[in-house]
């Protein structure tokens, strides 16, 4: 097979890849706790107001959506939470907090529903979950909404007909003070070729540059395959003032300003003590919260932190990320792609002899370098979604899923309010960051490292472009697309992507 | 091969332990975020002046300010301030309290503390009253605290749990769902589908209460743990209803100083 220098230095970009998976089953122990694992975590100016932020913060991740008859649902005994920063470090200056519980109204049937479930509030749903939502924020705990309705998963045509206006839409709930909230079922808005990137680290537009070379004739094609088309999750998903978030209380105008910039992450709790019940009953939870999950840019735990940390890194603060920095700095995809892709060149990391990092353009991101920030107004590095609210939105016909880097990656072309300016829901951030961990960015690495990088470097691609449109971004909050509904799931296809059928109902 | 070749590649080259010795010490310019200002301890003169302290700190919401009267034990336990704040906001907000006197041993202080009184599935129950015991230890020539008081919530009297779960089914009887709704916590109550229709609304029998008992751990009180620990197993009260239809209990709460329905059990 005929291989292109630039091909083969391309491929070697894309052995970053692994990294760039978001956050599904991303560390050993929560893998096995799907309930409680945050998937990706969105924050992005509302594009219809303004005046508004919206975080959406996923968990549940790759959820079939005809899981039945126990079909996917928020754990009654995880506490959900979003952690905002307004001051410019990586405390919690506001947390939003979320509890779930089960209403079955019918403990005498398996079914999650005996009939056509026609509102929220249908006898014939028969497994409900409610939901209370609490801020903590200087001046207190504040109760927002108790017992708030989710809607049911999208079953099928029979069971949840007019899905997204009489099922969805309705349990938004709708604050005085110009807050909504939703918590339940979408399809996932990520997109990654999960399948490529997990065998070992393909990139399918790349692949005649692998080490291992494909089979002849060549497997599928040299398009990427969306991993989660086909898939749901479940979204908690706010629209704040953006008042309510931002340091001053006030509406920031100056986006070289640090009070401009809030930063996110998002996280999942379980008490510390399970004690199982020898008659069968359900199990009791007994001693203080202990986070399990916690997500803030899409790619730290997945790609960056070694097995042996990641349970550990689940488990702190972003506050507390500096023991983590050697790690981060030093990506291991980066020194992957030298040997999966022969030829290839990738940025030196870890520390100069002055303690220096040398990627300065991983620095870049963890301090806000694409928030329009200046040098002196620099946030330090964390691992927090930051967005700057004074931002403007980009107009819907000047998108580019390259976000703010753009397709020159330079930030000339890209969009101000995009990835890693907060993260956007039609953001690539796979491609971003593969390209970003290859040093193929304008946030070059320190030039003392003497890496010229290539290129490819620049160009490396999961090759998913506009996949996600399968299933479009609604144009209303909660924005994330109405569930696949279990009846419209199709069996895997190698010959084309999964995803739902375009033919009604579905 | 290849990837086990630049595991190994990894696993013993320097850059690993370098870049950790190095991180240690990075510059202030890429080092980690600040953590919030830790407040120096500041022992007070004694027990009672670092508890008078502390919780004066806790109604101002000056998480920093009570931080810096911890014990060494209670820094390591909550590293900073962050951590501290963290913890005191999953317990009921202080506000007011009272300093009854010294505990049974030796640098303790009995303090009477008021909460306003609720029940929520983040904080649990908020008792109106409790009596907290908190430990002071001798240390950087003054007293500092332990940071966990033990705890005794005070409770409203059994004897008024009767009282209000009749109301409560009296009111359902009498098919006046507001007034029933002021009888209760929670709306609707936990476990109703344990209990399926009451179809007591608009039945001319005379109701009655049992005997008020506690809440066993099981089936019945599955969403009540699972919505408010089990340390709804301690404050919960169940109290059967006689009379009706069918036979079902009234799982009551002591918010403030009353209770008020939170479930239905069979």
């Amino acid at each position: 097979m005929a291989v292109t220098l630039a091909g083969s230095l391309a491929l070697a970009t894309f052995a970053t890849a692994p990294a760039l998976a978001s956050s599904h089953r991303e560390a050993p122990l929560i893998s096995q706790d799907p309930v409680a694992d945050n998937t990706d975590l969105y924050a992005f100016r509302d594009p219809v107001d303004s005046t508004k932020v919206d975080i959406l913060a996923g968990y549940i991740g790759l959820e079939q959506p005809a899981g039945g008859p126990n079909f996917a649902k928020f754990g009654d005994d995880v506490l959900y939470e979003i952690h905002i920063n307004n001051t410019g470090g990586a405390t919690d200056d506001i947390t939003y907090q979320f509890r779930f519980r089960t209403q079955v109204q019918n403990a005498n049937t398996f079914l999650y529903n005996t009939g056509p479930i026609a509102s929220p509030a249908d006898a014939n749903f028969n497994v409900q979950q409610v939901y209370s939502v609490q801020r903590i924020d200087r001046s207190g705990s504040h109760m927002l909404l108790a017992n708030q309705p989710t809607p049911p998963v999208n079953i099928g045509p029979r069971s949840t007909p007019n899905y997204e206006t009489k099922l969805a839409q309705p349990t938004v709930a709708h604050l005085a003070d110009g807050s909504a909230f939703f918590a339940g079922q979408r399809k996932d808005p990520f997109f990654v070729d999960l399948g490529s990137i997990f065998d070992l680290l393909g990139l399918r537009p790349f692949n005649g540059a692998h080490a291992i070379p494909e089979p002849t004739p060549p497997m599928g094609t040299p398009a990427g395959v969306d991993g989660l088309a086909g898939l749901n999750v479940h979204v908690i998903a706010m629209q704040l003032p953006i008042t309510a978030v931002s340091r001053n209380a006030n509406m920031p105008t100056t986006i070289d300003d640090p009070a401009s910039v809030i930063g996110v992450y998002a996280a999942a709790s379980r008490q510390r003590v399970r004690v199982l019940d020898l008659a069968g009953g359900a199990p009791r939870n007994a001693g203080r919260w202990v986070q399990v999950s916690r997500l803030g840019l899409p790619l730290v735990n997945e790609v960056l932190i070694p097995l042996g940390l990641k349970d550990h890194w689940n488990s702190v603060d972003p506050k507390d990320d500096a023991q983590f920095f050697p790690n981060i700095l030093d990506p291991e995809p980066a020194k992957l792609i030298p040997v999966l892709y022969p030829g290839v060149k990738t940025p030196q990391g870890g520390f100069d002899a002055s303690g220096n990092p040398r990627r300065t353009d991983i620095v870049a991101v963890l301090r806000g370098a694409a928030l329009g920030l200046s040098t002196p107004n620099l946030l330090p590095p964390a691992d927090l979604l930051r967005l700057n609210l004074a931002t403007p939105t980009s107009s819907p016909g000047s998108f580019t899923r390259l976000g703010f880097l753009g397709p020159a990656m330079d930030g000339s072309n890209g969009n101000a309010d995009g990835f890693p300016n907060g993260r956007r829901l039609g953001d690539d951030v796979v491609d971003i960051l593969v390209r970003l961990l290859a040093g193929g960015t304008a946030l070059s690495p320190d030039p003392k490292n003497t890496f010229d990088p290539p290129a490819p470097n620049k160009n490396l691609s999961q090759g998913i472009d506009g996949v996600p449109l399968s299933t479009p971004l609604m144009s209303t909050f909660p924005y994330a697309p109405t569930p696949i509904a279990g009846y419209c799931q199709q069996a895997p296809n190698p010959s084309k992507p999964a995803g739902q059928p375009t033919s009604p109902p579905c | 091969m290849y990837v086990v070749g630049a595991a190994a590649m990894i696993a013993c080259g320097g850059p690993h332990r370098a870049v950790a010795r190095h991180a240690s010490s990075s510059p202030v310019s890429t080092g980690p975020a600040p953590p919030a200002a830790a407040a120096p301890p500041a022992p007070a003169a004694s027990p009672r002046a670092a508890v008078q302290s502390l919780l004066d700190a806790e109604m101002r919401l000056d998480h920093q300010h009570s931080y810096a009267l911890l014990s060494a034990g209670g820094r390591a336990q909550y590293r900073d301030v962050a951590d501290w704040t963290r913890r005191r906001t999953e317990l009921p907000a202080v506000t007011q309290f009272r300093i009854e006197g010294d505990g049974a041993k030796p640098g303790s202080v009995v303090v009477l503390v008021q909460h306003r009184p609720s029940l929520d599935p983040f904080i649990g129950l908020s008792p109106a009253r409790e009596r907290q015991t908190w430990t002071g230890r001798r240390e950087g020539g003054g007293w500092l605290l332990e940071p966990e008081p033990e705890v005794q919530a005070i409770w409203p009297s059994d004897s008024l749990a009767a009282p209000a779960a009749l109301r409560w089914a009296r009111a359902v009887q009498a098919c006046d769902q507001t007034a029933a709704r002021g009888v209760q916590a929670v709306d609707p109550p936990l476990g109703l589908e344990q209990v399926g229709q009451l179809a007591l609304c608009g039945t001319p029998s005379s109701l009655g209460a049992g005997p008020t008992g506690s809440v066993a751990a099981g089936p019945a009180s599955a969403a009540l743990v699972a919505q408010y620990t089990t340390d709804a197993l301690a404050w919960a009260r169940a109290i059967p209803i006689t009379g009706g239809p069918k036979p079902f209990s009234v799982v009551l709460a002591p918010v403030g100083d009353g209770w008020q329905v939170v479930g239905l059990a069979p």
